[in-house]
């Protein structure tokens, strides 16, 4: 019984895990900029996942005005709504092209950020640079990402196989032991 | 409508692993809710029974359990949830929710039967076993659900969330951050199980006194986290000093909000239970018959109350 119990664990701790890992990426992530003068204008900016990986890279960023006087220091203002917002990845040792892509409310989770979505293909240094432009004008900051190859995150597909296996060994084993009783 | 407020009501994440338990969860329920209603809807048993089953399947019990599970939408997928990444206080109405007010409702509403009697007929009986006095399932169950060791991993999660480097990584990993929430919801269940006396019954019977003890005892833990959080004069939980301020509110005056919600509503909630308990009690001793007089009124009792022979 202690055996099955170890096996149910196992089981539910898998399933648990799967279900965690299903959701997706919605704003948030690992800050990059925090309140980066980009112009007239603050940017931050997240990635996800955590760490970079070869694939599908989730960028969210935030443009506020600069802060008034008088505000906590290094506290951002109030954030920009209807600024164009870029983002261009640079490759720094592989000969992959310059990739563009616009971040908006729309695809963004928290519609005060501007969200975007990149498939970055080689596992590198790349060199992002983050353009807004907005009705007090335009500005940029930039920063460095690593990005390491694709690792496979399917565990619980591996150990679900092995909780199944060991349920069929315990119930074989039953089985088994059943027989002996009663032959 | 202020730009800023209209973006801010339009922040909806929509789930879907979200939606689709809320949405299996409550058809299940209803399923089982309609079944036992429908059974005994003809049936005349004896007057006590009958009183009994009439108040199983109630309107109110539906009700308030679709409520819940409607709760646990908002809680997740509303702006609640966008910007609590934005917002410390938010982040702890929506602990809030989670911890003190969704799984009242939910258990409120009696959910094990009508689960059991929502399930396929060829699925039913196997659980339903599993919860026979005999089972192993529910010797286990038992074991790891009673009530002082519930009460301890219900605080350790409690507390342990709270730790810096914890509450960060929940901020930036959206699976942590899940994990958190998942951890919160069901120790939540299982400790308002064991105050609310629903089924499965599977553990000696909780007194009043005890469950009193057991809500009031909670109140102390969580009043000093909220106390020291709100009156903390350096940001705890620095991933909100990398994030924009909306409205002119300092991470310092969110963390105090924050603090605040935790230490007085946060408190509040379970001396509300431990209130509604002793009203309960005192309901139930009014209720009660009177003693003849032949068994209080008699002059050896007036003399020496329980002296008498």
């Amino acid at each position: 019984m202690k055996f099955l119990r170890i096996v149910l664990f196992c089981g539910l701790v898998l399933i648990f895990s799967y279900f965690t890992e299903v959701v997706g990426a919605h704003g948030g992530g690992t800050p990059q900029l925090t309140n980066a003068i980009a112009g007239p204008y603050w940017v931050s900016v997240w990635t996800q996942p955590n760490p970079l990986q070869v694939g599908v890279v989730h960028f969210t960023v935030a443009v506020s005005e600069a802060p008034v006087s008088g505000a906590v220091q290094g506290e951002a203002g109030p954030p920009v709504l209807g600024a164009t917002v870029e983002l261009r990845l640079e490759s720094e040792n592989s000969p992959s092209p310059t990739l563009v892509v616009q971040a908006t409310h729309e695809s963004a989770v928290n519609k005060l950020f501007y969200e975007a979505d990149l498939e970055l293909s080689a596992a590198d240094y790349w060199h992002v640079t983050v353009m807004a432009e907005g009705p007090a004008g335009s500005g940029s900051a930039d920063f460095d990402i690593e990005v390491i190859p694709a690792r496979s995150n399917r565990l619980w597909l591996v150990g679900g196989f092995g909780v199944i296996l060991l349920l069929a060994g315990w119930a074989v084993q039953r089985w088994f032991w059943k027989r002996q009783i009663n032959g | 409508m202020d730009p800023i407020l209209s973006a801010i009501l339009l922040s909806w994440d929509w789930r879907v692993d979200v939606i689709v338990v809320l949405v299996l969860a409550g058809t299940i329920y209803t399923i089982g809710w309609r079944r036992l209603r429908h059974r005994y809807k003809d049936f005349t048993p004896p007057k006590a029974q009958l009183r009994h089953r009439r108040q199983l399947a109630t309107d109110w019990r539906l009700i308030s359990y679709l409520s819940g599970l409607v709760l646990i939408g908002v809680t997740l997928m509303s702006p609640l949830d966008v910007f609590g990444g934005q917002f410390f206080f938010v982040h702890m109405i929506q602990h809030l929710m989670l911890v003190m007010v969704i799984p009242p409702l939910l258990l409120i509403a009696n959910p094990f039967p009508f689960f059991l009697w929502g399930l396929p007929l060829a699925i039913r009986p196997p659980v339903a076993r599993l919860f026979n006095p005999e089972s192993t399932f529910r010797h286990v169950l038992r074991s790891i659900t009673q009530p002082g060791l519930v009460w301890l991993i219900f605080i350790a999660v409690f507390l342990g969330w709270h730790d810096p480097n914890l509450y960060n990584a929940a901020l930036q990993n959206d699976w942590v951050h899940d994990l958190e929430h998942i951890t919160f919801f069901g120790t939540a269940m299982l400790f308002w199980w064991h105050v609310m006396r629903v089924g499965p019954r599977i553990h000696p019977r909780f007194t009043r006194g005890a469950r009193i003890a057991y809500l009031l005892v909670t109140v102390p833990v969580n009043m000093l986290t909220g106390v020291f959080i709100a009156f903390s004069t350096e940001p705890i939980y620095t991933y909100y000093t990398t994030v924009p301020r909306i409205g002119g509110m300092t991470v310092i005056q969110d963390q105090m909000a924050g603090g605040l919600i935790m230490w007085i509503p946060g408190s509040m909630m379970y001396i509300f239970g431990a209130l509604f308990i002793i009203s309960k009690w005192v309901q139930a001793e009014a209720d009660k018959q009177p003693l003849p007089d032949s068994e209080w009124a008699t002059d050896e009792a007036m003399i020496a109350p329980g002296w008498e022979k």
